[in-house]
């Protein structure tokens, strides 16, 4: 990519306080019907239509640089492993064993030559094929040569991989839109992924619908309400960005003058940009949502990408990975530090806004609420999105409306 | 790296077919079918007990050699031993890197009629 047209881009952002100021339109925008949160046939759609039809973040480069190399990750409901190949290819595949159907491999790390299910020993080469299986006389009738790991796509961005289970799903680069060349100006590629105590992620789990947790990452006018280390921080009415209708970028500058938090005086003191991170972004916090439910927090001193994963109807696992310079000094380790800790706060106040709306959003008197169009617009984007996907949507709205109809003629 | 006891998958097909099938080659040569089969028995199962990776490696290697220089009649026994053993250097691909001589075994046993997927063919 010609790094004069990255520049280009990520210099004419279409989302600015002036922009924003004239999103007045005529109608207002609903959000979801209350009842979407809750609705066991929507869940099922959203699995098949959302899911396991997107382009789902499942690594950093630099996790998969040797033959051998492996991460793992669920797209929807299906287990995906993406292994680097003898050949130097990335190839991504079901992490589902053919035989008795246990997962292959755990986490990230480094395969041998092979790869072996830990259920019954059946023996996969990295291309997927089966290359042997214990007790093989055992078996009446087993050919070995159609017997291989379902393949899906995999492709790279800004040094972020991506697994596709969809053949007929635009390319990443299509749906990344903007995105894309802001990855690539981020350097994010000359990063490598933190590993505290040996783990490359982390996880989390909640107790709400994936939903009510991805419409509080994508909108900033709770913000003010819930999280008064963020308006110390940062100045949210000068945030900048851009998207297409599928991902967005954007980014806010941090406040210059110190906050009155000693906690947050001492972050504020530390900041600076990472070597290979562009001059342009000194002074700023950026966030990236991917579609459908990958977040990225991007901080000078390193960046987390916090990626929801919908366990079951009411249950959501998040899932963190962190990228730091690979020498990564002691300034940009306590500042990564002193965010971390701020942040457990932030999510901390973000559970219990979370927790209050899952409960809320089951309420009978509650049907849809009226969307903010200057701070809530990337949810009516993502909703809209949503809309298009999932007819079911249409049928508890039509549902919602004529309870209403009812209640109040 | 995969734990010590990591590579005992590999041995129950082994145990339970290849004594039989080597005595039945033995046979051919002369030799005691019963003491054959009780030697390799013994053999495999001391393995199990307190053999490790490498020793199994360099057992397979030795019975891959009597497969290879049989020249009897018993064509069956002598692909089927073929098959059970490359499937045995495929699979312990994942707890030891193939060497040379391995390698080199495969050949062997291909020749002797083990038919690998076409993916793993030597």
């Amino acid at each position: 990519m010609d790094p004069r047209n990255v520049a280009t881009d990520v210099a004419s952002p279409s989302n600015t306080p002036e922009s924003r100021a004239s999103r007045k339109p005529s109608t207002p925008t609903r959000s979801l019907p209350g009842i979407a949160y809750t609705d066991p046939v929507l869940y099922e759609q959203e699995l098949t239509e959302v899911f396991e039809r997107a382009w789902i973040l499942v690594g950093h480069v630099t996790e998969l640089s040797e033959p051998g190399d492996y991460v793992t990750a669920n797209v929807g409901r299906e287990p995906v492993l993406v292994v680097r190949g003898h050949d130097g290819e990335l190839r991504a595949m079901s992490n589902v064993c053919r035989h008795r159907a246990s997962t292959i491999l755990e986490g990230t790390g480094r395969t041998r030559s092979v790869m072996r299910c830990p259920y019954h020993a059946w023996t996969y080469e990295l291309d997927g094929q089966l290359a042997a299986a214990p007790s093989g006389q055992g078996f009446a009738c087993l050919d070995r040569d159609r017997v291989a790991l379902p393949r899906f796509r995999v492709d790279v961005a800004g040094g972020l991989v991506f697994c596709c289970l969809d053949p007929d799903q635009m390319s990443l680069a299509e749906m990344l839109g903007p995105v894309g060349p802001y990855l690539e100006w981020l350097n994010i590629a000359g990063l490598s992924v933190h590993r505290p105590d040996g783990a490359a992620r982390w996880t989390e789990d909640f107790e709400e619908n994936w939903k009510v947790l991805a419409d509080n990452y994508l909108e900033d006018y709770h913000v003010p309400v819930a999280h008064p280390t963020l308006v110390r921080l940062v100045d949210v009415k000068n945030t900048i960005g851009d998207n297409n209708d599928w991902c967005e970028w954007s980014r806010v500058p941090y406040r210059t003058r110190p906050s009155r938090d000693p906690r947050e005086r001492e972050y504020q003191s530390l900041i600076r940009r990472m070597p290979g991170m562009p001059e342009e972004f000194e002074g700023w916090m950026g966030h990236v949502c991917i579609w459908p439910t990958t977040f990225m927090e991007i901080y000078p001193h390193h960046i987390d990408t916090w990626q929801l994963e919908p366990t079951g109807l009411l249950t959501t696992r998040a899932t963190t990975m962190t990228m730091v310079h690979p020498e990564e000094d002691d300034q940009a380790r306590r500042a990564r530090e002193l965010m971390r800790e701020l942040n457990v706060d932030i999510m901390g106040q973000d559970v219990d806004i979370t927790t209050r709306v899952q409960r809320g959003v089951q309420a009978p008197s509650y049907h849809s609420g009226i969307l903010n169009d200057e701070q809530e617009f990337s949810v009516i984007r993502f909703q809209r999105r949503l809309r298009e996907l999932l007819p079911r949507i249409a049928e508890l709205e039509a549902t919602a409306t004529g309870e209403r109809s009812v209640a109040s003629p | 790296m995969p734990h010590p006891d990591a590579w005992l998958f590999l041995p129950p097909e082994v145990e339970a077919l290849v004594p039989a099938l080597l005595a039945r080659l033995a046979a051919a040569g002369g030799g005691s079918p019963d003491e054959v089969e009780r030697e390799l028995r013994h053999r495999i199962e001391t393995l199990i007990l307190e053999g490790d990776a490498e020793r199994w490696r360099s057992f397979l290697r030795e019975a891959t050699e009597m497969v290879a220089e049989y020249a009897g009649d018993d064509a069956d026994a002598r692909r089927v031993l073929a098959s059970i053993l490359d499937d045995q250097f495929l699979l312990a691909r994942a707890v030891v890197d193939l060497e040379r001589a391995d390698l080199d075994a495969r050949q062997d046993l291909a020749r002797a009629g083990a038919t690998p997927p076409r993916s793993s063919r030597a």
